[in-house]
């Protein structure tokens, strides 16, 4: 038997499909691929020799479809003619939510409902004692919380200001313009330094799952940062990094 | 001594298998007759290693230690036909009359529940023939109807009669893009909710991460299924090949289990390959092993599309073989334990385990993959991949809340509930995974 590709909007695959069925049932297995009523349905043939063939109402036809069509394909394509029909829709929502960074979830667990189940990390940690659950770690959190604490406290939020990580290897600079928590990333009370960065080093335009921390600002010009690799003072002045040569040449 | 079974399940897990137990027969040299090639008096690889999946007849034949099971006839006719006819024994093929429908429930409850006992039996009569049964190596998929629905009964059926014997999958992950029926996410939310806790680890692969694969590193325009199913079979390959050869630093089917899985829930491990080379290219790569560790870390090798670099490592094995020596590889898992990118779950013990199997890898003669004198695969816990539960369970939530097509599950005689309550089982498991992450004190991090 041959393999047939199968496609509409919602599926693609190929598949083995038998010359001996007739119209009603080749509907009707194309229909639990791709989610397409039959009633609804036109189907278009390609044939391995070039040519094609739109067959329009085929679950309404009879015989079997392969001796209609005169030959096998090779490929069918499913298209839906009903522009309301569920298959649509859900191809729309598909994209929709695609699109969408973070579309807020239709179902959600409730934290109550975690914390009773049985059988689930949070369960395990408790009852082996790991991570937050360990009052060494606990203790070793707690100690990294106050560090960040007392260093927060010694920064001036609308500052010019100097954030070195490990992770960049480079110093950057910009505007210190926000201390605090954000409950959105962090659940535990973390303090986090949100930077206006001078240039596009950043990786947000200072807003957090739609949670405007400050300016926004342009993209890629905000980011957010432990405060223990900021510094703030007068004297951190934006670093020539040649960057505005060309704009200068243009001037000129 | 250390027998493992495999049981391929529905149209994917059975052609996953077909390309499987190709590159076995040519490694362990073994004609598809299921006698040994000319010139050899053994198996290649050592008698022990290899009569963990293959099984010696009186009369010097070889067979698989292998069940292929599909509800329709087509998939496993073509093996019954094709040039392998001869290694499997008629009985190891068991296939129905009358297709899932990408049904899960009809995998499930009806047309699969038929063929239970007959499967059961055939497994049986495979597991008599071993000494010493290490466990049970899956191949389905969690899209279909017969790989999601009758893998996830069988599975189950297994725990109920083999007890403790260790349950390895290797499933393939509906791909983000393309998928196979409108009803995958269905399928791949039911079957998982079942098996979670009867599978000891569960190797994904998405055919798209695979699709990309073949095209970007092996060079193939329009990749065949066949295509993809040669690359999985050699992912597959490296994983087992340190159950299948003699040597140092082998690695048991438990110790997977053992190394990668803090937490039973949590035994998803993100499967990386390396090198994935065409011909053409393989002259212009030297192949070293810390090349091909640092590979590891692309997400061009990953066979699952996710981001580690935003997630925490639990745990790491990396399966070398071929011409290695152990110093390259010390070094190596020195370099990747520096990357800034590998941020490890600072509350649990995590670990890099190492396999090393002196076999090389072997080519396929129809395979575009270039034949390598030393390649690695890594296995790695990593929170990341929760990625991809968010993504079907998305999908699921956007179905599911218009009850799209849920009375052909019903029609089949699944309880409704069976919906939600596997729905809540993939939510928990995706708080699992942000619980995993949580609590560390990591003196720097931005986003």
């Amino acid at each position: 038997m041959p393999q047939i590709q199968i496609q509409s909007e919602l599926c693609s695959k190929s598949r083995e499909i038998s010359s001996n069925l007739d119209w009603k049932h080749l509907c009707e297995k194309l229909s639990q691929l791709s989610g397409v009523l039959p009633s609804d349905m036109e189907l278009e043939f390609k044939f391995r020799n070039g040519t094609s063939k739109t067959v329009t109402n085929p679950s309404e036809k009879d015989g079997l479809f392969v001796q209609d069509l005169g030959q096998e394909p090779f490929q069918i394509q499913i298209k839906d003619l009903n522009a309301d029909s569920l298959a649509n829709q859900l191809a729309q929502d598909f994209v929709r939510t695609e699109n969408e960074e973070k579309s807020s979830p239709l179902f959600t667990l409730s934290e109550e409902d975690y914390k009773n189940r049985m059988d689930s990390v949070l369960q395990w940690k408790k009852d082996q004692g790991l991570g937050s659950y360990d009052p060494e770690y606990r203790a070793k959190l707690e100690q990294e919380l106050q560090r960040q604490q007392d260093w927060a406290q010694r920064l001036t939020l609308n500052e010019r200001c100097s954030v070195t990580t490990h992770n960049g290897n480079y110093e950057r600079r910009g505007w210190l313009r926000f201390i605090g928590q954000i409950p959105a990333v962090s659940k535990e009370p973390k303090l986090w330094c949100g930077v206006e960065f001078d240039e596009p080093f950043g990786k947000n335009d200072g807003t957090v799952d739609g949670h405007v921390m400050f300016g926004p600002v342009k993209p890629q010009y905000g980011g957010f940062v432990t405060p223990t690799t900021v510094r703030t003072s007068s004297e951190y002045q934006p670093l020539d990094l040649g960057l505005e040569s060309d704009d200068d040449d243009d001037e000129l | 001594m250390r027998e493992v079974i495999s049981i391929n399940v529905g149209q994917a897990g059975c052609q996953i298998g077909n390309a499987c137990w190709e590159l076995y027969s040519l490694e362990h040299g073994i004609r598809p007759d299921g006698y040994l090639e000319e010139g050899l008096s053994k198996p290649r690889g050592g008698e022990e290693g290899f009569s963990t999946f293959f099984n010696e007849t009186g009369s010097g034949k070889f067979v698989p230690r292998a069940l292929y099971v599909d509800l329709e006839p087509n998939v496993i006719d073509e093996v019954r036909t094709g040039p392998y006819r001869e290694l499997f024994h008629p009985e190891q093929l068991i296939s129905g009359k009358e297709d899932a429908a990408n049904n899960y429930a009809r995998g499930h409850y009806t047309v699969g529940r038929e063929l239970l006992d007959d499967i059961l039996d055939r497994v049986r009569k495979i597991s008599d023939q071993c000494d010493g049964l290490q466990g049970f190596l899956f191949t389905h998929s969690l899209g279909g109807g017969t790989g999601s629905g009758l893998g996830s009964l069988l599975l189950e059926q297994l725990s109920i009669d083999y007890g403790k014997k260790s349950k390895l999958e290797f499933a393939v992950y509906p791909a983000p893009q393309v998928s196979t029926s409108v009803v995958e996410p269905y399928n791949t939310v039911l079957t998982t909710h079942t098996t979670l806790e009867h599978a000891d680890c569960t190797f994904m692969v998405d055919n798209e991460a695979i699709y990309e694969m073949c095209k970007k590193n092996l060079d193939i325009t329009r990749p065949s299924l066949a295509n993809l199913n040669n690359l999985i079979a050699q992912v597959v390959s490296s994983v087992t090949a340190s159950l299948r050869f003699d040597g140092s630093l082998n690695v048991d089917l438990n110790e997977f289990q053992t190394n990668l899985v803090p937490y039973p829930r949590i035994h998803f491990p993100l499967v990386s390959y390396a090198p994935i080379l065409s011909k053409s290219k393989a002259h212009h790569e030297s192949n070293a092993v810390s090349e091909i560790t640092n590979a590891c870390f692309e997400p061009g090798n990953q066979m699952v599309k996710c981001d580690p670099r935003s997630g925490k490592y639990m745990a790491t094995c990396l399966l070398y073989r071929g011409d290695v020596v152990t110093r390259d590889v010390q070094n190596a898992v020195a370099q990747v334990k520096n990357k800034k990118t590998v941020q490890l779950v600072d509350w649990c013990p995590t670990g890099f385990k190492i396999g090393i199997c002196y076999e090389p890898p072997t080519a396929t003669p129809q395979s575009q993959l270039s034949s390598v004198n030393r390649a690695v695969c890594m296995l790695s816990n990593t929170t990341a991949i929760a990625d991809a539960w968010k993504r079907i369970d998305r999908k699921f939530d956007l179905m599911y809340s218009k009850r799209a097509f849920v009375h052909w599950y019903v029609g089949e005689g699944m309880e409704e509930g069976e919906f939600t309550e596997a729905r809540e089982d993939l939510a928990a498991l995706e708080r699992d995974y942000i619980e995993v992450g949580a609590d560390s004190y990591a003196d720097e991090e931005e986003f």
